[in-house]
């Protein structure tokens, strides 16, 4: 066993993270619903119900992939990472752009579909990623974790060399 | 004056003896019998004292004396003894003669310093009726009567005015809060990169690849 740390977030952390992130976006967006709601409902109500089930569905993405899209963007930590410490950091070390973090979201939605089997590449990789990162090309540290950027670049594959970089 | 001239003729008035005390012959018989003199005045002197003094131990010890105090006291001097003492503050001078010469504090230092108020203080605590005493203090009406008074007072509601508005308890709440808050999530992160740790062993065990060494 190894005393360094390994500067990658593991899966018990990025859990909590997600599970935060996942009560406040779903906390904006009733928040926001109930809102409009209540403007809505001073105008009139809304018809067919069809068109309210999308609108509110439409709301949810948006939400969501605002949230965590916008977040990843700006400063690499959604709230719920800022709590655990860890950021998203692109190859170059800094916070993934806009395009990579919509793909990031992308992903995120595909690694939860099939019950969160995206995630578990995660305990697997050297680089410990999941689904959203191997799509975005991203991974997730500690944020007082010191990494070098060739740590960063894309290795051939899933398993071929472990954390110090040598064949395995 | 009148003494220091009574003082010069009695020296005037001894110079023949002392003159004579001198003499060669009958000097030194003078001189013993003065000394005889001395201390036979010494022995009357010390006589007459105790004497005295078991005259009076004896006056004081009468029964007439008792009684008579006893009708002094029943009488309105003990009144117009307390009227005297209340006009003249005499108490009040006295207790602050005594605060001044720090008389009070040396003795009540003393007195909790003694080992004898620490047994009685214990002893106090331990005794069954304290603890009556107060049980029954505590369930006496007095007691929300008394909270209840003391919550609605204006010097309550200063004191948590005060309180409310210090700017000190409000950045000592505020760090109290903050860093309960920080080692609550410092818990939290140190658990779950224990078990970042302890999940990846695991599934590296079951599929036999080591665990990667350092970053």
């Amino acid at each position: 066993m190894s005393g360094t740390r390994i500067p990658y977030a593991g899966i018990a952390t990025r859990a909590v993270a997600l599970g935060i992130d996942a009560v406040l976006s779903q906390g904006i967006f009733i928040v926001g619903a109930a809102l409009l709601g209540l403007a809505g409902s001073l105008v009139g109500e809304l018809r067919p119900a069809w068109l309210v089930a999308f609108l509110a569905a439409a709301g949810w993405v948006l939400t969501g992939t605002t949230y965590f899209a916008g977040f990843w963007a700006v400063t690499g930590q959604t709230p719920g990472m800022r709590l655990m410490r860890i950021r998203v950091v692109a190859r170059d070390g800094a916070p993934p752009h806009a395009a990579r973090a919509l793909i990031r979201v992308v992903g995120l939605v595909l690694a939860i579909i099939p019950v969160f089997a995206g995630f578990i590449p995660v305990l697997i990789d050297n680089r410990r990623r999941g689904l959203p990162d191997f799509l975005a090309g991203t991974v997730v540290v500690y944020a007082g974790a010191e990494l070098a950027l060739d740590e960063l670049a894309p290795d051939e594959s899933l398993v071929t060399r472990d954390m110090s970089g040598q064949p395995s | 004056m009148g003494l220091r001239l009574g003082g010069a003729a009695a020296r005037i008035a001894l110079r023949p003896a002392r003159v004579a005390t001198r003499a060669p012959v009958v000097g030194p018989r003078l001189r013993r019998a003065v000394f005889d003199l001395r201390a036979d005045g010494a022995t009357a002197r010390i006589h007459g004292r105790a004497q005295l003094e078991s005259a009076v131990a004896e006056v004081l010890a009468a029964p007439e004396v008792e009684r008579t105090l006893d009708r002094m006291l029943a009488g309105p001097l003990t009144e117009a003894l307390g009227r005297s003492l209340g006009e003249h503050r005499v108490v009040e001078r006295l207790a602050g003669e005594l605060v001044q010469s720090g008389a009070i504090e040396d003795a009540l230092t003393a007195a909790l310093e003694h080992e004898d108020a620490q047994r009685l203080f214990e002893s106090a605590l331990a005794s069954p009726g304290l603890e009556r005493l107060l049980a029954t203090a505590f369930e006496s009406r007095l007691v929300p009567e008394l909270t209840d008074r003391l919550l609605h007072s204006p010097e309550m509601h200063a004191v948590l005015e005060y309180v409310a508005t210090s700017p000190e308890v409000r950045r000592v709440l505020t760090e109290q809060s903050s860093s309960l808050a920080d080692e609550m999530v410092g818990g939290l992160r140190t658990r779950t990169e224990s078990l970042d740790d302890a999940a990846e062993r695991t599934v590296r065990g079951w599929l036999r690849r080591p665990r990667p060494a350092a970053g």
